[in-house]
Formats: C-alpha cells, structure tokens, sequence
C-alpha cells in the first residue's frame, strides 16, 4: 500500500505533563496535530473545556524568528566565504547542538549587535540616497552664482524655476519685458525635460511677471534649506557622500566580520523554531484546569509507539479507525528505487487518500520515456553522473533530493537508450574520425539507428502509449472492483480493453497473423455491444443513450496515443541537433585551428542541446503521465500528512541512543 | 544548380522560419520575466526555465533545414541536380514545422508568461506553469514529426 494508513488520535492527559509529552511527541514525528477548537461548539465540551495556548508567546517569537533571520540574511550579503550550491541541513548531535546554544543570551547579543549594525547600515544608506538626489537636483543651477537662499532686495526679487523644454524661452523673455520692462530672465540650463530659469522683477510688477511666467508653464524651484552657492553646496555633498561612503564601508566590514558567529545563530534560529512549533501546536489543544486534550492523526504502522508513551504517562489514549470513506491526510510511502519519482506525482497533486498512489506504477514508463525523448549514452552520462556527484555531495532532503535522484535515474535510461540508438553526442565520434583521422567509425546501435527506420520507432512508441493507457486504465477498474462497483469497470474498462484491442487487429492485425481482422472484427462489435448495451440498463431517459456518446469518445483514444509520438520526434531532434553541431563544427577540416573551432563549437553546441532537451524531455515525460496517463484515473488534491516533528532549517538533531 | 534544387533551398528557408515564432515567445515571455524580477530577483532561475520553453520551436526549424540541406548536398558541397517536382517536395516538407512554429511559437511564449506571472505570486506551482507551456509545443512536435516524415520519404 503506497498511500499510508492514517488513524485518529486523541489523547487527554494532565497539564503537567504536557510540555514533556509534547517534546516527546515532536522527536517521534509520526503525529499530526489538529485544531481541536471546533469541539468547543459543543455545549458539553464548552462548559469544562477552552481553548489551550498562548497567542502571545507564538507571535513573539515568530517576530525573534523574523529579526534572527534579518541578521543571517545581513551577515550572508557580506559573507566573503563561498557559498554551497545547495542549502543542507546540517547533522549534529543533541550534545554538540545544546553546547553551542548554551543559554543562547551570548548569541542573543550578537544577533542584537548584527542588527544594530544593519540598522546603521540602513541609515547611512538612506543619507547618501538623499545626497545623490540633492547633487542631481542643484546639477542643472552648477553655473548659478548667487546663494540659494537669496530672495532678493528691498525691491528687486529673485526668482528660480523650471519651464517645460518644449517652451520658446525667448518668446517668454519677450512677453515678460513687455509686461514689465525691467525684469530680466536668464537661461542657467536646459536639458531634454526642462529649462532652468532664473528672474529678476520689480516686487511692484509681480503680478504682471508671475501671469505671464505661469501661462508659459513657469514653476518655482524649491532649494530646501539649502544656503550658499551651489557650488559651495556641491562641495559640501561631495565631501559628506565620501564620508558617508566610507562610513558604510566600515560597517559592511564590520557585518562581514560577525560571519563566525553565523553558525550559532543558525542553531539559535532553529532553537527558536522548535519553540515556536510547540507554542503553536499548544494552541492547537485544549485545556481545563489540570488537563489537556490532544486530538489529530497518527500513522496507523506508528501506534504502538505514541500508545506506548502515552501509558508511560498516564494519559487516556484512544485510536480510532476513520470512516470509510473519509479522508485522512496523505502520506507516501514507496520502496527506495520509486521514491525519486514521487517528485513527480507530488507536482500535479497528492492522490486522495482512498486512491491508489500511482507513482510505483508510472515510475518505470517515466524511465524509460525520458530516455527515449532524450537518448544518447553521452548525454545520459554527463547526467547521471552530475545528479549522483550532488547527491553524494550534498545532504539533500526533500523533494530537491527526490527531483535530483529521479534526474540521475533518468540519466541512466538516457544512457542505455542512447546505446539501443546508437548516439553519443550525436554522431560525435564518427565526425571527428572521419574529419581529422580519415577514419571510418560508426557505433552499431544495439536495437536499430531510429534515423535509418523512423516508422518501426513510430509504432513502437504508439504501442508504449497504448500499452501506457491500458494500465492507467487498468488502475480505474481496480479501484471500481475495489468499491464493488463491477458493471462500472467493465462498462468504461474492459469493454474498452476488448473494442480497442479488436479495432487495432480489424484495421492492421492482417500484418501480424491470418485471420487476426476477423477475430478483430468480432471483438469490436463485441466490446461495442457492452459499451452501448450497459447504460441502457444503468440510466433512465436520455442518459439510456450514453453509451453512443462513449462510443465516440474513441476519438479521443486515437489522440492519446498519438501524442505518444513525441517520443520519437524528441529522440530524433536530439539526435540530429546534435549531429547539426558536429556537422557545423567539421565544416572547418582538419589542421590545428579547425581543431580549435571544433571544439569551441562542439562545447557551446552540446551545452545548449543538452539544456534544452534534458529540460524538454523532463517536461515531455511529465506531460504524458499528467495528461494522458492521470486523465484515464487520477484525481489527486489529498492533503500532505504534516507531522508535529523537528522540521529545523539549518541543523539536523540526531538524538543519541 | 537547378530550379528544383533552389526551391529546396527554399523549403530549408520556410522551415528556419520557425524561428520567427521562438523570438516572438521568448520575447513575450521575457518581459514578464523581467518585471517579475524587478518585484523578487530569488525567481531568476525559475523565470528563466519558463522562458527557455518557446525556443524549441527555432530549434525544430532549425532541424528541418539542416536535414534538407544534407539530403540535397548543399552542405557538404555536392548539391544534387533535383528535378523541379522534387525541389517542391522539399518546399512542401519545410511547410509545416515553419508554420506550425510561428504560431505555436508565439503562442507558447504567452502561456510561458503567464505561468511566469504564475511563480510570482505562487513559487511552488512552477511544474504546472512549465506544463501549461508545454501543452502548447504538442503541436510544433507534430509539425516537427510530419516535416521529418515528409523529409525522410522523398525520393532523391
């Protein structure tokens, strides 16, 4: 069974031995806590029983969480240590993981200190950001002699503004000097948006000047608490930017310098986490005075373990078994070599819990489609051998493990395809013997060259498909049989399998033995009865008449196994693009540069190829077991299993035994 | 050189035309890329691989015309004398994955931009924005397949 028995759990113990209780619970992981509140709607449960927890607790130490990670992501920007590829969990002892937290107040500080500085950081910062703007708005006044604070004489006011660029600076001038002849307009500058404008009037004239500055799009420029020359302030910004710069500097060096401690702070990260789940979960049960109620699932294989620990503190357990039909959280549980391809299932949708987790089923057509979009015994090899490096590497978890393992399965298929074909690097080998050592070099494929006969690769790949089909097809009767619903399975399954199998044989069974279209013949017309027969029986009215409509669904079968053909078009375009890079490359002949060249576009060529076909190949293998394999049963949408457990970020607490 | 043989060249041409429609569909989906990264520059690799999706499209065409261009000997330096009828083949045989490309190319593009704007706001659903994409490029395959087939059975 691929999907794991889940049952309920609840659990009622004194209140103080739940901080231990729970702290036990999360080393086991094999519970899931739920939000029991909804029982408080009951009136019997109401009246001794309220909510458990503390709200408080949980959102400050969410915010401590938030800040820690401020510093670890401050301290990563100025890190000069090269940084992994992939981020791990990293294994420690329950020894080694409580003497570095100690009592985590040392860490605490430093993490106040990082902070501290970030938050200078970010203000020195914010200084220069005015700076820069300030120097960029006194730029176009640079030939403006006058202080900026100036506003004029007793009589003579000076004025500093903007007009748009597309206005006639002279025609301004003009019109001003006749509204009142002794005010004089300057042009300090323009530039693409704006001319900058500098004017002298008589206060007597303001009105008459500002009218027809303003009908000409005029706007004052506001220098805000800006005094002296612009040049003077120029020189003051650019003085205070170099002090501010280096004043950042000397922080960035100082943030870069704590990156010693980022090590425990990592642990004192996850410390916190830990206590942040467990205030959450609290929240999740229920108390009276002395007593808790803990309710949610546990794995059904896991029982003993919790029951077990229960009775070590004497709380009342009780497992239920769920109602049929309910549904319980999903999780997966598949034998090693099938693991890597849950990755796949769990990107379209968990399966439900009371359906059939398909990924032991389709891991092996995944294999062996991939390789065949893919197929070529040195791109397989770069492949899997690069995933396998990572994963020996790097202690993957997850799903990031699962995607990685999958891929240097694949690589493997893409491998041993790559043999049945005959390619490596497409044609790499027999270009570069005939091209520089006059050699002729062919590898034999081990199957056929699929270039030489694309056909008997067509069919094949229809066959795979339809075979493919069959099985998910398969799958649906199984879990009708399984609910006991036997007319549905041999209505939409074995019907079909009995028409579809007799349709084949009627139009091209001749080809494989004598007499096949006649057994075909009949086997259509029977399978076509059944199918046309069995909802005249089953439904009343119009629904009598659905099997016709079924039968015209054969359409879509044809389409389904058609698309299977992707497995050939996509083997051939990277076989030939690849050859196309070889080609390209030999087209120089022989003699050092044209070796030189060869290899320079062999590498871009092949990088590229593979890039883009180990992507499309993933996607195309994907898309058939989506679409055409899951549309013949899936419905998926289960909701994941999430145990109440040590889910830390940065360390792995192994307890020791 | 031959009429035949040029509007073989001419099939290689229509087939190369395919790439108009991976242009097009990177570009579409670029932009969306680009303005998911000015929000959260984390998603580059993610917005990338969407991206990457519709220039297969260019890449088919460009198989096409390579293999028309081997099997009338242009490449290589020993161009065939092919009748007039046989260059049509070879035009007829471009036809498809060129065709087939623009669009599907284009097309693609946008889907891949909008399972781009889909990893924006949902970082985990990145498999089902690629597999929205590639819906599209079923039928560029099978423009692919027909162009190779009529490729593969033309007598020369």
């Amino acid at each position: 069974m691929a999907v794991v028995k889940m049952n309920h759990l609840s659990i009622i113990g004194l209140e103080s031995d739940k901080t231990v209780l729970l702290n036990r619970l999360m080393e086991l992981g094999v519970v899931e806590i739920v939000d029991q509140s909804e029982k408080l709607q009951d009136q019997e449960w109401a009246a001794v029983a309220r909510r458990d927890g503390d709200e408080d607790q949980v959102s400050g130490l969410e915010s401590e969480l938030a800040q820690i990670q401020t510093a670890l992501d401050t301290i990563a920007r100025y890190d000069t240590a090269k940084k992994p590829l992939f981020s791990t969990r990293k294994p420690v002892t329950r020894k080694e993981y409580e003497t570095v937290l100690g009592d985590g107040l040392q860490i605490r500080e430093e993490v106040s200190k990082v902070l501290a500085l970030h938050d200078r950081w970010g203000e020195s910062k914010s200084e220069e950001n005015v700076i820069v703007s300030t120097q960029a708005s006194l730029k176009p006044w640079a030939s403006y002699e006058l202080p900026l604070e100036s506003q004029g004489t007793r009589s003579v006011r000076i004025l500093n503004g903007v007009i748009p660029a597309v206005s006639d600076a002279e025609a301004l001038k003009a019109q001003v000097s006749e509204a009142s002849p002794a005010t004089v307009v300057t042009v300090i500058s323009r530039d693409e948006e704006q001319q900058y404008l500098n004017v002298f009037y008589m206060k007597d004239d303001e009105d008459a000047v500002l009218d027809v500055m303003k009908s000409n799009g005029f706007t004052t420029a506001v220098f805000k608490d800006l005094t002296g020359t612009v040049s003077e302030n120029m020189q003051r910004l650019d003085a205070r930017l170099q002090e501010v710069k280096a004043q950042e500097g000397e922080l960035e060096k100082q943030i870069g310098g704590c990156a010693a401690m980022k090590e425990s702070i990592r642990y004192y990260y996850d410390s916190r986490l830990l206590e942040r789940d467990k205030a959450k979960a609290t929240s999740s049960l229920l108390r009276t005075k002395k007593a808790f109620c803990l309710g949610g699932w546990i794995i059904a294989s896991k029982q003993k373990a919790v029951q077990g620990l229960a009775a070590e503190f004497g709380c009342v357990c009780d497992v239920t078994i769920p109602e049929k039909g309910e549904e319980t959280p999903v999780l997966l549980d598949n034998k090693s070599l099938v693991v890597p391809f849950e990755a796949i299932t769990t990107m379209y949708a968990y399966p439900k819990s009371y359906e059939v987790d398909p990924t032991p089923i389709f891991a092996i057509f995944y294999f062996i489609f991939y390789g065949m979009m893919f197929a070529d015994m040195g791109y397989g090899a770069i492949l899997a051998i690069a995933c396998f490096t990572v994963l020996k590497k790097f202690r993957l978890e997850g799903t990031a493990y699962r995607l990685i393992k999958c891929m240097g399965f694949c690589g493997i298929s893409t491998f041993i395809w790559g043999a049945l074909y005959g390619g490596f690097m497409g044609n790499l080998l027999t270009v570069v013997a005939e091209t520089f050592f006059n050699v002729e070099f062919v590898i034999t494929p081990l199957w056929f060259d699929p270039l030489a006969d694309p056909m008997k690769l067509l069919i094949f790949s229809c066959v795979l498909g339809a075979l493919h089909l069959f099985v998910g097809m398969g799958i649906k009767a199984y879990m009708y049989i399984r609910e006991g619903k036997i007319v549905e399975a041999i209505n939409e399954v074995f019907a079909w399998y009995v028409f579809l199998i007799g349709l084949v044989l009627l139009l091209g069974g001749d080809m494989l033995f004598d007499g096949a279209s006649g057994i075909g013949k009949w086997m259509t017309i029977a399978g076509a009865v059944v199918i046309f027969a069995i909802p005249l029986f089953k439904n009343k009215g119009i629904g009598k008449l659905l099997g016709l409509w079924d039968l015209y669904g054969t359409t879509s079968y044809l389409a389904d196994v058609l698309s299977y053909s992707r497995l050939l078009a996509l083997g051939l375009a990277s076989a030939v693009i690849a050859q196309v890079f070889n080609q390209l490359g030999a087209l120089f002949g022989n003699g050092i540069i044209a070796v030189i060249l060869f290899i320079v576009i062999a590498v871009i060529g092949h990088v590229l190829n593979f890039a883009i076909n180990a992507l499309g190949s993933y996607v195309h293998a994907s898309r058939l077991q989506y679409v055409e394999f899951f549309g013949k049963f899936y419905e998926g949408g289960g909701i994941p299993f999430k145990p109440f457990a040590k889910n830390t970020k940065y360390v792995k607490i192994k307890e020791e035994e | 050189m031959t009429l035949g043989l040029a509007l073989a060249i001419g099939g290689a041409a229509m087939a190369a035309l395919a790439g108009v429609g991976s242009a097009l569909g990177v570009g579409v989906a670029g932009q969306a890329a680009a303005g998911v990264m000015a929000e959260d520059p984390s998603k580059f690799g993610q917005t990338l691989v969407l991206q990457a999706l519709p220039g297969t499209q260019g890449i088919y065409g460009l198989l096409i015309a390579f293999l028309i261009l081997v099997k009338t000997g242009v490449m290589g330096g020993a161009p065939l004398d092919l009748s007039t009828q046989q260059g049509l083949y070879f035009l007829f045989a471009g036809v498809p994955v060129g065709i087939v490309g623009i669009w599907s190319g284009w097309a693609q593009g946008k889907a891949s931009a909008a399972g781009i704007m889909l990893i924006a706001k949902r970082p985990g659903e990145l498999a089902k924005g690629i597999i929205y994409a590639a819906m599209v490029e079923t039928y560029a395959i099978l423009a692919l397949l027909i162009s190779f087939l009529m490729w593969m059975f033309i007598p020369v």
